[in-house]
């Protein structure tokens, strides 16, 4: 029930993260660090607060899908985005093997 | 097992105006209590307070005689028909089914319903306002809560589904207690088994169906259909 939520306001997130990213790695020269390092800054901070309230305006209604299952908009947040630390962590690691 | 819902002092207001003063109202198993009242009384409000949904100035909800402020946000204890759709738009029918309930047992049943079995490859926005309605329904019903608050869940039904969703109601408040309210009062006088009018921000209890016309609900000579 919870993933369906996260993937839905992810879809924004990574949507506004990708587009910051862009202007960064043209702004830096086209620097992939740069891509990458702002990339990650979104998505936990710009982009999670944008698709937020992305979500509140296009699909207010639906919260009531997920408070009749206990969900309240607070711990739907805050589960989606907790659930985006072991996805940092797996970059990181994947960063670290690969020597980038 | 019985169960019961009782909530009072709650006081609403929206700016300047009192919206409702002091409700008090019970809800037990086996209880279908129809919320009557005229347009703005506040019947919605009262149901998203209730569920937990909405601030109140003032309100004591319990279940069972434990305090519980958000009823909704424990899980098990209530569900909800909003009035308008709830049901997300991007997956088809089958799916919103397999996520929203969680027992295999009752998915099945769901998905071999009559009447939304041909629809469990259809997206939300491709069924009609009844179909939907009858879908969200039959969602909430199947949850496992004690308590279903319903906002109009008559309303752009036609009269079989609206014969359907009474009957429906009447079978599950076995295990269930029900809170509904519709400006269909002819479909909640006859499915409800106690009748609260909301007026002047206060729940009346109808002793008589009289009562409905004598306090201004329903125009004068309404009921003689009735008897």
């Amino acid at each position: 029930m919870f993933l369906h939520y996260f993937r839905t306001i992810q879809r924004y997130n990574l949507l506004f993260s990708v587009v910051t990213a862009l202007f960064a790695y043209v702004g830096a020269e086209r620097s992939i660090q740069a891509f990458l390092h702002t990339f990650w800054l979104s998505i936990f901070s710009g982009g999670f607060l944008l698709a937020s309230f992305l979500y509140n305006l296009r699909h207010k209604r639906q919260y009531y899908f997920y408070h009749n299952r206990g969900f309240s908009k607070i711990r739907l947040m805050a589960l989606s985005y907790l659930l985006l630390v072991p996805v940092l962590l797996l970059y990181l690691i994947v960063k670290k093997w690969i020597g980038l | 097992m019985k169960h019961q819902l009782e909530a009072d002092s709650i006081q609403k207001n929206y700016g300047t105006k009192e919206l409702l003063t002091d409700v008090y109202l019970k809800c037990e198993t086996g209880d279908i209590i129809g919320l009557l009242g005229r347009n703005g009384s506040g019947k919605s409000t009262l149901l998203k307070i209730l569920f937990g949904t909405e601030p109140a100035l003032n309100s004591s909800i319990r279940i069972n005689g434990k305090p519980c402020p958000f009823p909704y946000r424990q899980g098990g204890q209530i569900a909800y028909l909003p009035q308008h759709r709830f049901l997300p738009a991007d997956i088809p029918v089958r799916k919103i089914i397999g996520i929203f309930i969680a027992d295999k047992h009752a998915q099945q049943s769901i998905r071999a319903n009559e009447r939304i079995s041909p629809h469990l490859n259809k997206y939300v926005n491709e069924l009609s306002g009844g179909e939907l309605r009858y879908l969200e329904i039959m969602l909430l019903l199947n949850l496992d809560v004690k308590f279903v608050l319903m906002d109009e869940p008559f309303s752009g039904m036609e009269p079989l589904y609206k014969e359907r969703i009474a009957a429906l109601i009447t079978a599950y408040r076995t295990t269930k207690g029900f809170i509904i309210t519709d400006h269909d009062y002819r479909n909640i006088i006859g499915t409800s088994t106690q009748l609260l009018l909301l007026s002047n921000g206060v729940c009346k209890r109808i002793q008589s169906l009289d009562q409905l016309e004598t306090q201004h609900y329903l125009p004068p000579g309404t009921l003689a259909e009735f008897y």
